[in-house]
């Protein structure tokens, strides 16, 4: 009643009427001031009545919607409008927010009383927020359609387009060349006729009714893969059209493939490694095996693959191994622990195979399940292998300790990291004290240079070996001579870490060795002398035996000329001897001089066109001769390495007596050529002329001998002598072949 | 046309002596020549011959002679102020050093002495056409 009485007057009437009424009800004057309230609204806005003159509806108007009331109010009060309906946000006293849909209209109270303003009004506060909610919801759902990069859209039954998001208007316009627009046949034109084809089958069965999924390759471009998803839109229970959506699953089919891939791989990789591993669930106590755990374990039964780890491990252990090993296995897989350990196990076929089994952490997976993981790896290549080398590594060091052969690794700084009983004894100490010994400082101080220059190149990388004879100096003080061979053993980044050296001790034969170079020299010395006497001897004979011959010559020839009446015919035969026999004679004198200065001739060797030479030496020859008759064949080009000055000679007196012999056949040849015999080039000059016997092929290079008399073929008979001289002193070799009457071969290399 | 001044022959086998007048007596020149049986007589001959302030058209010597040998005759005459004889070496050597080392000595010529007599003949025939017919000594 206190209220009440607070009341103006003028507002008793209504307040008659609404002062309960479930619904708030408000009375403005034109200056916007609060008139009146009903107990809804009051309590609504937590406002008492005695508050309300002072109230302006600014004041509890929410400040955004203040304009939009403000210019409805003003139309009300200049009467363009009787009233209006409006939605506006109320500010409590408590700062709450309450949204009202409002009728206003303007009332006349009284006469007196200018004119009011009525509003009534509803609480929608629950229905704006339900609407803010959805719109907020909508808008969400359509940001999510606009951005997803899925295409989606709908069509009607006639496969015209009613809405679509930006991803299918994006799409479709990178063909058509615009956006699509709504109403328009989704069968577009730009469409392949079978892709047209399989979009109305598509979409037909949808119209049916049918929801569907499916994997959609389009055909111009193999590598896309599109998932697209169909759905009916129905209305009153009846389809009007299809809901379509299409997702690029072209990267995720990729990556599906690539995890296929993968593994294949891996299993293909745990066949060839011989391992398996295994995923043991044992909260379920499911073990699943992969790779090739039978190929592993042998002859088996296929039954051990049912059987979680710790079972098949008791299988497979040797029973000797089942106290200490396996019952530690049995324990850390009772604890949940990791593990590792190498042991054997025995197949049924009896084989011992060395397998290597591995047991992870325990962890729970996503569905609270525990997980031990693990592997078992048959390693018996591997431990063979790693025998042998222990092996071979131990047969190495006992024949490297044993070896009579020095042998000792040394660092470039010339430290012994190692050194054999041989090697110390070479150099007077014991193993143990040659550890401590530098080889650097070991070697003769003249030999040090040289030592370290190939030590440089070794670990420099220049050369893998180095073989060299130097000098050490012994714990006595002695010098030893060593034949040395260093090869240099590298990391496997190619690195130089040492070198193997193998040393031998040769101090006996480099002495002996320079006992045979004094014993050569000394005859070098003696040979010399003998020469200086040969040559001397030589001018001599040239000289002193030419005078008397010139005597004999001269006389005689004078006798026969100036005094033949009276020396009778026998008298002048005798004396056409003894001229003829000078005349050979002084033919020999020459020859021996030739023959001496071939011994001392100071030959230089070069590649000799071997042709070529024949050719100026037939013609020489022939200008002196008369041989115009013989036929001549020369093989082109044939090249041999020599001194060119004495193979002119060889071939001016081989092929001398090849003119010569050869001169009494009607038809005389010559062939000059080459041939390979026994692997070795071989020149030959043949002949069809009068030959030789085989059993002198033997002497027709010594001095001085002649297989047919002067009075048959001219010769002192030290041509071939010669021959064999300039041969011998090219290395080379000579020989002929030949048959009486049937003509000679001469081979010969050089 | 043959120039009449001595020729020197300078010799010592007898034999030797005997053929070589014998060949100029059979070319028609007997008395052209003078004959020094050693070095040392070679080269007082020589030198009395300078002191008339005359010189032999022609020096015809061995290597191989005694007290002076040949090359020490060669040396010798090059010494000499007024002597221009041209100085023939007529040796059974032929050896490479022999001919260089007389040549390096102002030898006019070298000429190997055959063993045939008749090819010795036809030699000296030579050194006489063209030493005393077309070579000119003054």
């Amino acid at each position: 009643m206190n209220q009440i009485n607070k009341v103006a007057p003028q507002y008793k009437f209504i307040e008659q009427f609404f002062k309960e009424a479930p619904i708030a009800f408000v009375v403005l004057n034109y200056d916007g001031f609060l008139q009146y309230a009903n107990n809804h609204f009051l309590s609504s806005m937590g406002l008492e009545i005695e508050d309300l003159p002072n109230i302006h509806y600014k004041d509890i108007t929410h400040p955004d919607d203040i304009n939009k009331v403000g210019h409805k109010i003003k139309d009300l009060i200049q009467g363009k409008i009787k009233s209006f309906k409006i939605e506006k946000r109320y500010i409590t006293k408590k700062k709450r927010v309450i949204w009202g849909s409002l009728f206003v209209s303007s009332i006349n109270i009284s006469r007196d009383q200018s004119n009011q303003i009525l509003a009534i009004i509803q609480d929608v506060t629950a229905e704006k927020e339900a609407e803010l909610t959805a719109k907020k919801r909508l808008e969400n759902l359509n940001a999510i359609l606009e951005n997803t990069e899925d295409s989606i859209w709908s069509i009607d039954k006639n496969y015209k387009l009613l809405v679509a998001n930006t991803a299918f208007k994006r799409m479709v316009s990178t063909y058509l060349g615009r956006e699509p627009i709504e109403g328009e046949s989704i069968i577009f034109d730009f469409l392949p006729p079978d892709i047209k084809t399989y979009w109305k089958l598509a979409y037909e069965k949808a119209l049916s009714g049918k929801s569907f999924k499916v994997d959609f390759r389009p055909q111009n471009n193999n590598k896309l893969i599109l998932h697209l998803t169909f759905n009916p839109i129905y209305d009153v229970g009846e389809v009007i059209g299809v809901n379509i959506i299409s997702r690029d699953i072209t990267e995720i089919k990729k990556k599906e493939l690539a995890v296929k891939q993968q593994d294949e791989d891996l299993l293909h990789i745990q066949q060839e490694a011989k391992i398996s591993s295994w995923r043991w669930n044992k909260t379920q106590n499911i073990t699943v095996y992969t790779g090739s755990l039978l190929g592993i374990l042998g002859s088996f039964d296929k039954n051990v693959i049912h059987l979680n780890p710790q079972d098949l491990f008791q299988k497979i252990a040797r029973p000797e191994d089942k106290k200490d090993l396996w019952k530690k296995v049995k324990r850390k897989i009772k604890e949940n622990k990791p593990f590792s350990y190498e042991t054997r196990i025995v197949t049924e076929s009896g084989k011992i195979k060395y397998v290597k089994i591995i047991g992870s952490e325990c962890y729970l997976d996503s569905t609270g399940n525990f997980i031990q993981r693990g592997s078992l790896q048959d390693i018996t290549a591997f431990k063979l292998q790693e025998k042998n080398t222990l092996e071979n590594k131990e047969r190495l060091k006992a024949l490297i300790n044993n070896s009579t052969v020095g042998v000792g690794l040394v660092t470039r700084e010339g430290i012994i990291l190692k050194a054999n009983e041989a090697f110390a004894k070479i150099l007077g100490f014991t193993k143990k004290e040659m550890l401590r010994q530098n080889a650097l400082e070991l070697t003769h101080p003249e030999d040090r240079e040289h030592t370290k220059s190939y030590m440089d190149s070794l670990f420099d990388g220049l050369i893998n070996s180095y073989h060299t004879e130097k000098r050490y100096i012994k714990k006595s003080g002695e010098i030893i001579w060593v034949e040395l061979t260093l090869t240099v053993v590298k990391d496997t980044k190619g690195k130089p870490l040492y070198t193997i050296g193998q040393v031998q001790d040769i101090t006996a034969r480099k002495k002996e060795e320079a006992d045979v170079r004094k014993v050569v020299k000394e005859r070098t010395a003696k040979l010399e002398a003998i020469n200086k006497e040969l040559e001397a001897f030589s001018y001599s004979v040239s000289h002193d035996l030419r005078a008397p011959l010139r005597s004999i010559n001269g006389f005689s020839k004078i006798l026969l000329d100036e005094y033949c009446d009276t020396i009778d015919d026998e008298g002048k035969m005798y004396l056409q001897k003894i001229h003829g026999a000078s005349n050979r004679m002084a033919g020999i004198i020459n020859d021996l001089l030739d023959l001496s200065r071939i011994s001392q001739y100071d030959y230089r060797k070069s590649e000799v066109n071997l042709s070529e030479v024949v050719f100026e030496v037939i013609n020489t020859i022939k200008t002196e001769n008369q041989y115009n008759k013989t036929r001549i064949i020369v093989e082109e080009d044939l090249v041999c390495c020599g001194d060119r000055q004495l193979i002119k000679i060889l071939l001016t007196n081989i092929l001398t007596n090849a003119f010569k012999y050869s001169s009494k056949n009607p038809k005389p040849e010559i062939i000059i050529g080459q041939k390979e015999i026994e692997g070795k080039k071989t020149f030959f000059v043949k002949d069809n002329g009068v030959g030789f016997d085989m059993i002198y092929s033997k002497d027709l290079f010594k001095d001085f001998l002649r297989l047919h008399p002067a009075e048959e073929f001219e010769g002192t008979g030290v041509g071939l002598a010669i021959v064999k001289r300039i041969i011998d002193r090219h290395n080379g070799q000579i020989w002929a072949e030949g048959k009486v009457g049937d003509g000679a071969i001469f081979y010969f290399s050089i | 046309m043959i120039r009449h001044n001595k020729i020197l022959l300078v010799e010592d086998n007898e034999d030797d002596i005997v053929l070589a007048k014998k060949a100029f007596k059979k070319l028609n020149l007997p008395d052209v020549l003078e004959v020094a049986i050693n070095g040392k007589a070679a080269l007082s001959q020589i030198k009395e011959k300078n002191e008339k302030g005359e010189n032999f058209c022609l020096v015809i010597i061995d290597l191989q002679i005694p007290l002076i040998n040949g090359k020490e005759l060669l040396v010798e005459c090059n010494k000499l102020e007024n002597f221009y004889s041209p100085i023939i070496v007529l040796s059974t050597s032929s050896e490479i050093k022999d001919v260089r080392d007389c040549y390096r000595l102002n030898a006019a010529s070298f000429i190997q002495k055959p063993v045939d007599y008749e090819e010795f003949i036809y030699t000296i025939e030579c050194v006489i056409n063209y030493w005393l017919k077309l070579n000119i000594v003054k």
